[in-house]
């Protein structure tokens, strides 16, 4: 194979020639000729017509004379050229005469690369792309060739980083590129010609052959071209000339802090670090053309081209700044100066203390990124051991707050904590520059300082609770010993508490058991949760359990009583009534709003039926000495209202727990439902929430403050302290910081959880019970007497069959209605609001799923309950409320559902059962609704399927409503108790209950009959309730 | 109703410059236009340490009076014309004559072997060079001449002959302060001018440190050198080609009309298609 090379040859171009190993055999020439002896294996014009023709090309025929590195002989002895792919090295240059090819430009720029090639090419070839690259962005100038077919030629424009590049090409130019010895300028002096003009001279060419590809089907204006060959532009582009001159602009002295990583031996720098300030020039106009002084004083000559006196410039640059940098001096004290050694501290003073005036005074200043970020200095506090011979790792759910704990202290710089050697470094460093985990930390001397007093009279010992307080609570609040001057940025323990430190700790704390008294099986996640809930209360330490809807709550509450007092077959000494909580003489308090209080009730007495309930609420309580009521009483549950009413008498007792359901509610600390909660005294405190309250600041503080009070100080604190940078600023430190406060304190786990997800069945079916207000009872109470009374008359008179029926129909229709809302049954228009117990539900439901940003579908029967809903949910939300019932035409059905599934779409999507039962896909929804119950399942389930079509991905909550006390809950009981007789017992085709209508009406009258604790609290302090709950929404 | 006229201002006269009448001693001194007026309008004339050395030697001659009305004249622009040349400050001064007064400030220049010397330390300690440059002397500068039993500065008045054609007996003269005062505010801006006053000029001087550093050698390596490393490349290619300007008429904007009109549009306007296929 041919080695190929190329040369530039002055005037004529690109010469093709080529070294063929084949011919090395055939020893050296032997003529006398004058001059240059022919190359002895140089290959022929033939075989360089092949390459050319291989190239896409033809050239033309010529010779050339080449200085090439050839064997050493003495004077006047044969020397020989030395082959470019040999070993042998050569001893000196001598001249020979090759054939060459004189090949277009074009070639480099236009041909793939042939095997063979010598370096030459590539270089040549990079040339071609810097003249393309030329060509594409309109750096160049027209160049008139009057005696070219086309008169029109280019000429590059090199200025700032082209101009750079350009030399950098120069520099970089293959010896063999230049080796031609022209007439006039014969390389015998060794020299050759200059690689800059060579490169200059390519350039031209490369980017003429470019330009005129690029134009050639689009062709000047022949009148332009006439112009151009009579010479009529070129007084203008002499002008041009001058603003298209080699020019980099103005500089300015630049300085470059860099590290030395390895010495000039390129051994790695080891011991005392050292540090480079290098000195260089940078344009003005262009940031990234920076000429270093090691460069400027080799090559000075061909910046001279573009700078004027570059060295001169740098070198008054240099004097310039040793005004302000009076240590520059020193390093100006050789003929050439790069730049200068630092050490650790004179790196540190010019960080600190030089580099910014540099820059003031029009110096460039380029700084490592780690000191345009400075390293963050912090102390770290990890717990370990304990006072009980198991330490802290051993202990479960047995961590008192009161164990104490050693601590070992340590700086840390980012987050990251310092090692003993990396502190003895920092310490001992002369400057606050160390070297650490592979990276420059510079720190504040003032600040270290601060931080290793402390480090000296930092307290070695203290209980769990200052574990977490240092944890959680800001540095003001914590008492003088334990305040370091430095943020805590990281407290860490071992076993359990480092668990609950971390956030992690339903992950690894050791599972209990489910309680034998529970009636039920819990979830994996819910094990998980009773098992945090209960390390919690043996620490007796607060917390929020703020899992998503559905996930179950209530249960993982009455779980964990459950485990805490054992069941009717424990005996009286379960070992979680033990000295650290009390005994289980004392009642839990439960306050939660009305609509719910009924569905605690019910929930204890299904899961935990072996737990002693009280409901305190309602106009039924008992008032006076509650003493003998809770002293039999397990579960105490109340409403936030009756508390509030109740206060003086519920504050005097001690309690087991205080649990807060729907805490949100007191997110408001100054209304009077918060204030109560307040004054209860109990040995532990709970928070339930669905709402995502680390988002909502304010919120936040309240629950904590009510299960945790004073741990994140006061509220005005908390204002400045996280709400304010979070809220205003943007601040995520700050953001972070607060959630690693709260985080031992709050377990949250959403639907949508991978851990919780596996764990999930694909819907969550639930019924929740509602009350009825004074006026639902009472018209509810009306329907039932009427139906009784007619049913007796009709008995008496023998007319039962199709009439009975048709009255029996009619009669529960209305009671469902009742059940719904009373403006319902009475079709009078009337306002909703605070009416009806399961529209009060409907709203706390509603606004948990607004705050998620998830949707809904609400199902009911009623028309006209429809209606009135959709409005007023869509103002008392804010929202829009689709609302599709049997009269809305098709085109306007497809637009909501396809505005429903949308993104960002309309949350709340209400549907009449009949006319959004069947043929829609609604899979946007994770929560559908039941208003009112169906005698048919079957239908209730078509419905839910809308929202449960294949697509959706996460789980579905279904919640049917269904007043407590009334016929709903006991046709509920019905369904569900038969279920699995469902498709014999009730009809399968529609809402036809003749199981209904074919009860006697003594059977019918107790399936209607109003239960007398359906109601809530009653007529003179309802509605007094709900304001207390609700005045923040209201006010909002 | 025709607007008050406000009352005139009490009418004062304007005199040209007010003061100098007072001081002097052969009448008023005639007003010139554009001439040479100091920048320092009140105190000291000479901020730097170096010409304050240089008026030091004024100083020294204690000619009270003289160097205050110096300092008014050179406030006051008389200097005429001032040249700092080797070996002397030649000045024309406007006194109260018509003619104006010719002074000068000699001063001995160093013998080429001295600055060859002078020349050989600032090569091979740029410190020297880099502080003149950026306009200061470096405060060792004297040490240079010292090594070679020179003073950069006039010791005294007898290295420094001052003479001035004024009738004025005393040496220096208000004619010659004013002149050395703005000699002093010249050295402040540009130090090469102490330099220059002792026989090398700064083009002079700095050629002769590049020649000495020996930076301007052949810029082309000799083939014979790099006979090793024929046939490949020396160095580092540059990275061609980055994001493209996305303007390939950038340049075409910045360029003046060519002046010559084809089809009726200046020859610019009608390369401009071509520009812009260039980029396409």
């Amino acid at each position: 194979m041919l080695a190929l090379h190329a040369a530039w040859s002055p005037g004529r171009g690109l010469c093709l020639w080529a070294e063929d190993p084949a011919r090395r055999a055939g020893g050296s020439t032997r003529s006398r000729a004058r001059g240059a002896r022919p190359h002895p294996f140089a290959a022929d014009h033939e075989q360089l017509r092949a390459v050319a023709a291989a190239l896409g090309t033809a050239g033309g025929e010529g010779q050339a004379v080449l200085h090439l590195p050839s064997t050493a002989g003495p004077a006047g002895a044969t020397r020989e050229p030395v082959p470019s792919d040999g070993s042998d090295t050569p001893a000196a240059l001598a001249p020979w005469t090759v054939p060459v090819l004189e090949l277009d430009a074009d070639v480099l720029l236009r041909s793939e690369p042939l095997p063979g090639e010598g370096g030459e090419f590539a270089v040549l070839r990079a040339l071609g792309r810097l003249a393309a690259d030329l060509v594409a962005r309109g750096r160049v100038l027209p160049a008139p060739h009057p005696d070219h077919d086309d008169p029109l030629g280019w000429r590059p424009v090199l200025q700032g980083r082209d101009l750079v590049a350009a030399d950098a090409f120069a520099a970089a130019l293959p010896p063999a590129v230049r080796a031609e010895a022209v007439d006039g300028r014969p390389v015998a002096d060794g020299i050759g010609p200059d690689p800059a003009e060579l490169v200059t001279e390519a350039l031209t060419a490369l980017v003429d052959a470019e330009a005129r590809h690029r134009l050639r089907d689009e062709p000047a204006a022949p009148a332009l071209l006439a112009a151009t060959a009579q010479g009529d532009l070129d007084p203008g582009l002499a002008r041009w000339e001058v603003v298209g001159a080699p020019h980099a602009g103005p500089a300015r002295g630049t300085f470059r802090f860099t590290e030395i990583v390895v010495d000039d031996l390129g051994h790695a720098v080891e011991g005392e670090p050292r540090f480079w300030l290098e000195f260089s020039l940078q344009s003005a106009q262009d940031a990234s053309l920076r000429v270093t002084a090691e460069s400027i004083w080799r090559d000075a000559g061909s910046l001279r081209r573009w700078l004027d006196d570059p060295s001169e410039m740098l070198l008054a640059e240099l004097g310039r700044a040793a005004a302000i940098y009076p240590e520059l001096t020193e390093a100006l004290r050789v003929p050439r100066p790069t730049g200068m050694e630092l050490d650790r501290e004179g790196a540190h003073h010019f960080l600190l203390r030089v580099a910014a005036p540099l820059d003031r005074a029009g110096f460039g200043v380029l700084l490592p990124s780690w000191w345009s970020q400075p390293a963050r200095l912090g102390v770290t506090a990890n717990a370990t051991g304990g006072a009980g011979p198991e330490g802290v790792v051993a202990l479960r759910g047995r961590l008192r707050k009161e164990e104490l704990v050693e601590f070992s202290w340590k700086l840390a710089v980012d987050g990251d904590p310092l090692s003993d050697d990396e502190m003895r470094a920092l310490v001992h460093a002369k400057a606050p520059l160390v070297f650490l985990r592979g990276r420059w930390v510079a720190v504040d001397a003032e600040r270290l300082r601060a931080g290793l007093e402390f480090l000296d009279r930092a307290p070695g010992e203290g209980t769990v609770g200052d574990v977490l307080a240092l944890h959680s609570a800001y540095h003001d609040d914590l008492p003088p010993e334990w305040a370091a001057p430095l943020p805590v940025e990281d407290v860490t323990a071992a076993g359990s508490l480092g668990a609950l430190l971390s956030g992690a700790a339903d992950a690894h704390l050791e599972l209990l058991d489910d309680p034998p008294a529970l009636e039920a099986t819990l979830r994996p996640y819910q094990r998980r949760g009773v098992s945090w809930l209960a390390f919690l209360a043996g620490l007796r330490v607060g917390g929020l359990l703020a899992d998503d809807m559905g996930l179950g709550k209530t249960l993982q509450v009455l779980a964990l009583e459950a485990h805490e007092r054992g069941g009717p077959d424990d005996g009286p000494e379960r070992p979680t009534s033990g000295a650290e909580l009390r005994p289980a003489t004392s009642p839990t308090l439960l306050v939660a709003p009305t609509s719910v209080v009924g569905n605690w009730q019910r929930e204890a007495a299904r899961f935990t039926p072996g737990l002693r309930v009280v409901v305190h609420h309602g106009a039924g309580r008992a008032t006076g000495d509650l003493t003998a009521t809770l002293a039999a009483a397990d579960l105490v549950v109340t409403s936030y209202g009756t508390l509030t009413r109740d206060v003086a008498e519920l504050s005097r007792h001690r309690y087991h727990r205080l649990v807060l359901d729907e805490a949100q509610l007191v997110k408001n600390n100054r209304s009077r439902a918060a204030r109560a909660v307040r004054t209860i005294d109990a040995g532990h405190r709970l928070a339930l929430t669905g709402t995502p309250v680390e988002n909502r600041l304010a919120e936040l503080w309240s629950i904590m403050d009510a299960v945790n009070p004073g741990l994140l100080g006061t509220v005005t604190a908390f204002r400045d302290r996280y709400a304010v940078p979070i809220e205003r600023h943007g601040r995520e430190d700050v953001a972070r910081r607060l959630q690693t406060a709260v985080r031992p304190f709050l377990l949250r786990r959403v639907k949508t959880d991978r851990t919780v997800v596996d764990d999930l069945p694909d819907k969550i079916e639930t019924v929740e019970r509602c009350s009825l207000t004074a006026e639902q009872a009472s018209l509810y109470q009306v329907v039932v007497d009427e139906m009784t009374e007619t049913l007796s008359g009709l008995e008496t008179a023998g007319r039962e069959g199709i009439e009975r029926r048709g009255k029996v129909l009619a009669a529960l229709t209305k009671l469902k209605q009742v059940c719904d809302h009373p403006a319902l049954l009475l079709h009078d228009g009337s306002p909703l609001a605070r009416r009806s117990g399961k529209l009060a539900r409907v709203e706390e439901i509603v606004a948990e799923i607004l705050a998620a940003g998830e949707k809904a579908l609400l199902f009911t029967q009623f028309t006209e309950f429809g209606d009135a809903l959709a409005p007023y949910l869509a103002r008392r939300f804010g929202v829009e409320v689709l609302w599709l019932h049997g009269g809305t035409s098709r085109r306007a059905r497809d637009r909501m559902v396809e505005a429903f599934q949308s993104d960002g779409g309309p949350p709340l999507f209400l549907l009449s059962l009949k006319a959004g039962g069947t043929g829609l896909t609604l899979t946007a929804a994770q929560h559908v609704i039941h208003l009112d119950r169906w005698w048919n399942p079957a239908v209730e389930d078509q419905a839910t399927d809308r929202a449960f079509r294949i697509g959706q991905k996460r789980t579905v909550q279904v919640r049917k409503l269904v007043c407590g006390g009334t016929v709903e809950e006991r046709i509920d009981d019905l369904i569900e108790g038969k279920r699995t007789l469902a498709g014999q017992v009730i009809g399968e085709g529609g809402d036809d209950p003749d199981w209904l209508t074919g009860l006697s009406t003594d059977e019918l009258r107790r399936v209607v009959a109003l239960d007398p604790g359906a109601t809530d609290d009653g007529g003179d302090d309802g509605g007094d309730d709900d304001d207390d709950e609700l005045d923040d929404d209201d006010a909002a | 109703m025709p607007p008050r006229r406000r009352p005139k201002e009490p009418f004062r006269e304007k005199f040209p410059e007010p003061g100098p009448a007072t001081f002097a001693e052969y009448g008023k001194r005639i007003a010139v236009e554009d001439g040479i007026a100091a920048k320092s309008r009140r105190g000291a004339i000479g901020a730097s340490w170096w010409s304050g050395r240089f008026l030091a030697v004024l100083e020294k001659l204690g000619v009270g009076g003289r160097l205050d009305r110096g300092k008014t004249y050179a406030r006051a622009g008389q200097v005429i014309d001032l040249a700092i040349e080797p070996g002397e400050v030649v000045a024309t001064v406007q006194g109260s004559r018509a003619e104006p007064y010719r002074a000068r400030i000699g001063i001995t220049t160093f013998a080429d072997e001295a600055w060859d010397a002078v020349e050989n330390a600032f090569a091979a300690d740029s410190w020297y060079a880099a502080s003149l440059l950026g306009g200061t002397v470096p405060d060792d500068l004297e040490e240079v001449f010292g090594r070679v039993g020179l003073s950069l500065f006039p010791t005294g008045a007898r290295e420094m002959p001052m003479d001035c054609s004024c009738p004025d007996w005393s040496v220096p003269c208000k004619h010659l302060a004013a002149v050395a005062y703005l000699v002093a505010e010249r050295f402040d801006e540009d130090p090469f001018l102490i330099l220059r006053w002792r026989g090398r000029d700064r083009a002079t001087l700095l050629a002769g440190i590049r020649d000495r550093r020996d930076d301007t050698g052949p810029a082309v390596t000799p083939l014979a050198e790099v006979v090793d490393r024929f046939w490949t490349a020396g160095g580092p290619l540059p990275d061609v080609g980055g994001p493209a300007s996305g303007n390939s008429e950038e340049l075409l904007d910045q360029m003046p009309p060519l002046g010559v009109t084809v089809d009726g549009v200046d020859a610019r306007e009608a390369l401009r298609p071509l520009y812009r296929r260039l980029g396409a």
